[in-house]
């Protein structure tokens, strides 16, 4: 999981880069980070416990860039993510 | 000067008449006692008389019968009166007294204005016993004084200094004395400041100020905005109790004001402050259309505080727009796709102070969507290396067929091809297979061909050359939709699969030298590629006999039989030369074949036999023929391709909707690849979850643990990622267990490893 | 970083620390302490099917009987072969096999000869006759399993794992797993009840980013909590304990890992010998893990020489003798010789008989070696079998040998060892009572 981790922080240089502008866009309303995530990964289905992990975590962060990698990661390392239905 | 009056003798009548005193010094204000003494008659009465008036007057002054004088209320001319007893037993005896009359002493009892500060005033003292001509004396100095009344005066004075002044008041000669002094204090010219003194401030946002004053007890000030009173619309209001609002236009006032305090005492007494305006925060109430099209868009914002030169952000990147107004803004371009049809949308304002407003989230969704979001991004999951917003939004407009058959017309992606006799690291055909999944287009073609490779497996692990794995690459892609048998046959004349499982100079039987020939490609085109080593059932279940135990799909004399069949293939020839026994080594093109080191000899394969005599192509075909008929082929290959696609744990009867799919695409074809593809995505189990709002009846055992490549390219391509060419990624992968093209050799641990095979149960449970 | 070169590359990211963990099924069970003797197994996995033939060849008299199949192409010359004695007869080690020769002479090093997956004894009759025929002899991935599994009845687990289920007590209270694999989620250490901890290519196992910041604690407490999580979904769940248990185990291994280079004995810098060290330094800490008992997997590939099979032999004994050898001097190192005990498997024995591209093919029965100052050496234990063509050992026309001791007796001899009772080696090996010997003896 720790690559998802190194995803998540490529800078504009590297190899791989991912686009997190939009969820940036968005994170400085953790509700809707959260859907947009929702929505785009996990089918709509975000179990609630994950959703106050992440709310919990954003809530220890301001910065936008910082608190789109800290939802994305828990939200792309969690077992709802990494089994496809 | 009192005179002495000694009443003339009448000696025939002795009368007299004495008064006393005879003289008196009266201030206006006073009275004077006088007594007679009358002799020499009985009766003693006298009549009293001022300036001969009997009684006196208003003018001369007053006496009563007692002979109490009471002076006049101002001082006659000449200012002494002659007050005369007439006895009344003989009027000719009289007696007088001189009264000199005067001012009396003057008292002050204020002197006003209080409070005051140096420069001219008009001084008012007031008191009593003023009289008409009475000065006033500033520190001892007469000044030119106004009589008001006897009980105050005024004078224009000019007080320079801050100091203590005091004011004598004298009536006029004659006076009895001057009045005592009265002081007061004068301080400096007043000062008002204003704090905060300089102050950056948004438009629309607001600040209380506050004045401070010094020199003086009157505190109220005037507040003001560029000098106006309470300002105004323009250059911002502010109350009387200093609390200022900026305006939201802040270009109107060049970016600054001065809001500025007066002494309402001393309208020269001003504090200021200067107030550096920034812009105000946009922010955003509404967008108009209220869900935005995808593409084309054209779109009103309404909020506030917008100002010249603001742009705006969709989903973190900018729409070209026009502020039309402090509150309206019109946006017109192309809208991106973004994750979850979501878009957050933005308003920056320019400098000064530039700031962006609080996200409005807003939709963006392709019009008459075909499919669902959900539905799409699942689908694209299962058909490619993952669902990026943009290609989420393409298969919306498309709907799942035309969107596979779209793929199924795009140009393969490729891999660069080593320079003869040349060679390329296979890092940089890994760097090359991700920038491919993230970049080209043929997505579905690149993720069959990576199922296929999984099944079809030529490892670099063994055949580390780019000239031999290129080829390789390219065919898995050129068929990956296309004809299985064309497929098998391609890979079974592959150099790079030649090399890995040894079908290259694979040789007819050497009696003499004992030698065999090489059973390794007859097993594995059997075992790993078509077959799998039990009878399945159509619905891929094991054919098991009475006591349980599986029928072997092939048994060992079928890869003896068939490891003679591959006999005969060599290296393609090398530019210029001609086919030799064995040629060398050599890649790009398919193995040739050598009759005379082939077996012709007769074959029985799976049952089947093929004749003697026949060539060495021939022959393979003919058992390629035969192992493409073999009944395992559908449930072999359809649960590889449903497994790394869809689902580890298809139910039987998708599984056999899919076989049907193998033996017949529709125009009575076997073996169409796309066909298979097509069944094995769009069957109603692999799209049961499509609609997260209908439970999935297959749930239970659905979906599928995301191999490390696929979990990272999910991830990347969800995140609508590049990749550069000369990228490390492998490195990554690598270490969570999956390297690309280097699968483990000959599949080892299978079943331990990625696959979860059927059983998820008793291994994880 | 567009220009780097692949190389540079792949050290900047070795640099950035991406350690990936690759995390099997971990079945952490809650042992509780206990200290004491030490005893470990650990099984190195030859895969490809190693051409045993060429690891062990008769001299003397047998020579020509194995030359005159094998002939210079795919044979060894007598000269080169190193030589060994086994009761009273004369053998010839690999000549890259030095090490095991030395060992092997000092009594430390043994053979089990013609060791193959067996349900019971069978006769070549009974094998035409198809009669308990193992399944899908010949078959890499099935042999590879049949022997990590050793037994017939389908189940998900290995011999590795089931011993120990079998010996978990003496493990209670420990940081670690009993099995450990430094090869991704072997079968063989999987138990019915235990599971191994995977540890991969000598990087960290902890989460990265978790630099003690509030909000990476913050994150990490999240993710704890979403893990702990039980969700409706079956694969979900066991996701969920994978990582999970994960975690716990790579926060224990990262500082034996990683904190010390303790072990001065230099390993080879090959795939095995890395991950023997790996293995070595986990011993060395196996007072700290709390563990008194552990088994290991560790394996190696290209075995599969379907071609060229003298040369391609001959590099990867070379590594296999430098590899092993390197770890029975750390064994030595640690004091822990007489306490480890190393043994091979592989898929299955190659045929005698060549094929035309000098290569040999898939077979069955096939020698092991077995390594330690446990091992009763010195000499081989079971039958070296007829070596000819079609001859009564010979179950096809190339030399495929039926296998005269099963999986089970070579296994059972260890886990005996090892400290498996009587009564639970029929739970850890269900074929054993197929047998008769239940001990091949070649453990002291």
């Amino acid at each position: 999981m720790n690559y998802i981790d190194y995803l998540l922080k490529l800078d504009a240089n590297a190899e791989a880069k991912p686009n997190l502008a939009p969820y940036i866009a968005v994170a400085t309303d953790v509700e809707s980070l959260i859907a947009m995530i929702d929505a785009h990964f996990m089918n709509g289905a975000m179990p609630e416990v994950l959703k106050q992990g992440i709310r919990d975590t954003l809530a220890t962060s301001t910065d936008p860039t910082r608190r789109a990698r800290l939802a994305l990661y828990l939200a792309l390392t969690s077992a709802h993510y990494q089994i496809q239905n | 000067m009192a005179k002495f009056v000694i009443a003339e003798l009448d000696i025939h009548n002795s009368q007299t008449v004495i008064v006393s005193p005879t003289t008196a010094t009266v201030s206006l204000d006073g009275t004077q006692q006088f007594t007679k003494t009358v002799t020499g008659a009985t009766n003693t009465n006298v009549t009293w008389a001022v300036n001969g008036i009997n009684g006196g007057n208003a003018t001369v002054g007053t006496i009563n019968t007692s002979g109490l004088y009471t002076p006049p209320a101002a001082l006659p001319n000449p200012v002494s009166v002659i007050v005369r007893a007439t006895s009344v037993a003989n009027t000719t005896k009289f007696a007088e007294a001189t009264v000199n009359l005067r001012h009396p002493t003057p008292t002050t009892t204020s002197v006003e204005p209080t409070d005051l500060n140096i420069g001219n005033v008009m001084l008012i003292v007031k008191g009593t016993k003023f009289y008409t001509g009475a000065t006033i004396l500033l520190q001892n100095s007469a000044v030119s004084t106004q009589f008001i009344s006897s009980t105050e005066l005024r004078a224009a004075v000019s007080l320079p200094n801050a100091q203590q002044y005091c004011v004598i008041v004298q009536n006029p000669a004659p006076a009895a004395a001057n009045s005592s002094q009265r002081c007061f204090t004068v301080r400096a010219a007043i000062r008002v400041t204003t704090s905060p003194s300089t102050v950056t401030l948004r438009g629309g946002a607001s600040r209380t100020f506050t004045a401070s004053i010094a020199n003086t007890n009157t505190t109220a000030v005037n507040w003001t905005v560029n000098g106006v009173v309470g300002g105004n619309a323009t250059v911002g209001t502010i109350t009387t109790a200093g609390n200022y609002t900026a305006p939201m236009n802040i270009a109107a006032v060049n970016g600054s004001v001065k809001v500025g305090a007066t002494s309402q005492k001393d309208g020269n007494a001003k504090g200021e402050s200067t107030v550096t305006l920034q812009n105000p925060v946009p922010t955003i109430s509404s967008i108009n259309p209220s869900v935005l099209p995808l593409g084309n868009a054209n779109f009103t914002i309404v909020g506030n505080g917008f100002a010249p030169g603001a742009t705006v952000n969709v989903g973190g990147s900018p729409m070209p727009a026009t502020v039309n107004s402090l509150t309206s803004i019109t946006v017109t371009g192309t809208t991106k796709p973004s994750p979850g049809g979501i878009a957050a949308i933005t308003v920056a304002n320019p400098a000064p102070g530039p700031t962006t407003s609080t996200p409005l989230i807003a939709n963006i969704m392709p019009a008459n969507p075909k499919v669902s979001y959900t539905a799409a991004k699942r689908f694209l999951e299962q058909a490619s290396w993952g669902a990026s917003p943009t290609e989420i939004f393409r298969v919306m407009q498309l709907g799942f067929d035309d969107w596979l058959t779209e793929q199924k017309n795009l140009a393969d992606s490729t891999y660069t091809m080593p320079t003869p006799n040349g060679d390329i690291p296979v890092f940089d055909m890994q760097s090359e297979f991700f920038k491919n999944a993230m970049n080209a287009r043929d997505q579905l073609r690149q993720r069959v061909a990576f199922a296929l490779h999984k099944t079809f497996v030529v490892s670099a692990v063994e055949i580390d050359k780019t000239a031999g794995l290129v080829p390789y690459q390219r065919l898995l892609l050129r068929n990956a939709l296309g004809s299985f048998r064309t497929l098998l046959k391609d890979i079974t004349l592959d150099v790079a699969m030649g090399q890995y499982l040894d079908m290259v100079d694979n040789d007819k039987p050497n009696p003499a030298k004992g030698l065999f020939p090489n059973e390794n490609y007859a097993r594995e085109i059997m075992q790993l590629f078509t077959l799998g080593t039990t009878f399945l059932r159509a619905d891929g279940s094991p054919l098991r006999d009475p006591n349980g135990v599986p029928y072997p799909s092939y048994m060992e004399a079928d890869v003896l039989d068939l490891s003679h069949v591959f006999t005969g293939w060599t290296y393609p020839p090398g530019k210029g030369k001609g086919s030799n026994n064995h040629n060398n080594e050599n890649y790009g093109m398919p193995m040739v074949a050598v009759e005379s080191n082939h077996d012709t000899t007769m074959k029985k394969v799976l049952g089947r036999t093929i004749p003697a005599g026949l060539t060495t192509e021939q022959d393979l075909d003919a058992a390629l023929q035969i192992i493409y008929e073999h009944p395992n082929v559908a449930p072999f290959l359809s649960l590889r391709l449903i497994q790394s696609m869809v689902t580890s744990n298809p139910s039987a009867a998708y599984l056999m909707r899919v076989n049907a799919a193998f033996n017949n695409n529709g125009q009575g074809q076997r073996g169409d690849l796309f066909a298979v593809v097509r069944a094995v995505l769009l069957d109603p189990e692999a799209r049961a979850g499509d609609n997260p709002a209908v439970p999935n009846p297959f749930n239970a055992f659905a979906g599928h643990m995301r191999e490390p490549v696929l979990s990272f390219m999910h991830i990347l391509k969800g995140l609508e990622g590049t990749i550069v060419q000369d990228n490390p990624i492998e490195s990554d992968l690598e270490r969570m267990g999956q390297k690309v093209f280097y699968p483990p050799e000959r599949l080892q641990l299978l079943l331990a490893t990625h696959s979860r095979a059927r059983q998820p149960r008793s291994l994880w449970a | 970083m567009d220009n780097f070169k692949p190389q540079i590359s792949r050290r900047a990211l070795l640099r950035r620390s991406i350690a990936t963990t690759s995390l099997g099924y971990l079945g952490v069970t809650d042992a509780l302490a206990q200290t004491g003797d030490y005893k470990a197994l650990v099984c190195v996995f030859l895969f490809g099917g190693n051409d045993s033939n060429n690891t062990i060849v008769p001299m003397g008299a047998k020579y020509n009987d194995y030359s005159k199949v094998r002939g210079p192409a795919t044979g060894l010359a007598q000269n080169v072969l190193l030589p060994i004695m086994d009761r009273g007869e004369g053998y010839g080690l690999h000549p890259q096999l030095t090490r095991i020769q030395a060992l092997y002479n000092q009594g430390k090093a043994s053979a089990v000869l013609n060791v193959g997956p067996l349900i019971r004894p069978i006769t070549k009759t009974q094998y035409n006759q198809r009669t308990a025929v193992p399944v899908n002899l010949y078959s890499h991935s099935d042999q590879q399993q049949a022997w990590q599994q050793a037994s017939t009845s389908g189940v998900r687990s290995g011999w590795g794992g089931r011993t120990a289920d079998a010996m978990q007590a003496a493990n209670t209270g420990a940081l670690l797993p009993m099995s450990v694999s430094a090869s991704g989620g072997a079968l063989f250490t999987i138990g019915q009840v235990t599971g191994p901890a995977i540890v991969n290519g000598g990087l960290g196992l902890g989460l990265s980013g978790s630099d003690g910041s509030p909000t990476a604690m913050a994150r990490d407490n999240a993710f704890q909590q979403v893990i702990n999580f039980q969700s409706g979904l079956t694969l979900v769940q066991a996701a969920n304990r994978t990582i999970n248990n994960g975690i716990q185990v790579g926060k224990v291994l990262n500082n034996v890992l990683t904190g010390d280079d303790g072990i001065a004995t230099v390993f080879p810098g090959n795939g095995l010998g890395n991950q023997l060290n790996q293995v070595a330094r986990i011993i060395r800490a196996r007072q700290t893990l709390g563990v008194s008992r552990q088994i290991f997997f560790v394996s190696t590939g290209g075995y599969d020489n379907h071609e060229g099979l003298l040369a391609a032999h001959q590099g990867l004994l070379t590594g296999l003798n430098a590899s092993i050898s390197a770890f029975y001097d750390a064994t030595i190192e640690l004091g822990v010789e007489n306490n480890v005990t190393t043994f091979t498997e592989s898929d299955f024995n190659r045929t005698f008989g060549p094929n035309s591209n000098n290569g040999t093919d898939h077979a069955w029965g096939g020698h092991h070696l077995v390594m330690g100052g446990a091992v009763a050496g010195g000499r081989m234990y079971g039958t070296f079998p007829n070596l000819a063509i079609q001859g009564p050992d010979d179950v096809g026309n190339r030399g495929l040998w039926l296998p005269s001791t099963s999986v089970e007796q070579y296994g059972a001899t260890m886990a005996s060892w090892f400290g498996v009772n009587s009564a639970q080696l029929d739970q850890v090996l269900p074929n054993l009572m197929n047998f008769s010997v239940r001990n091949l003896g070649f453990m002291k």
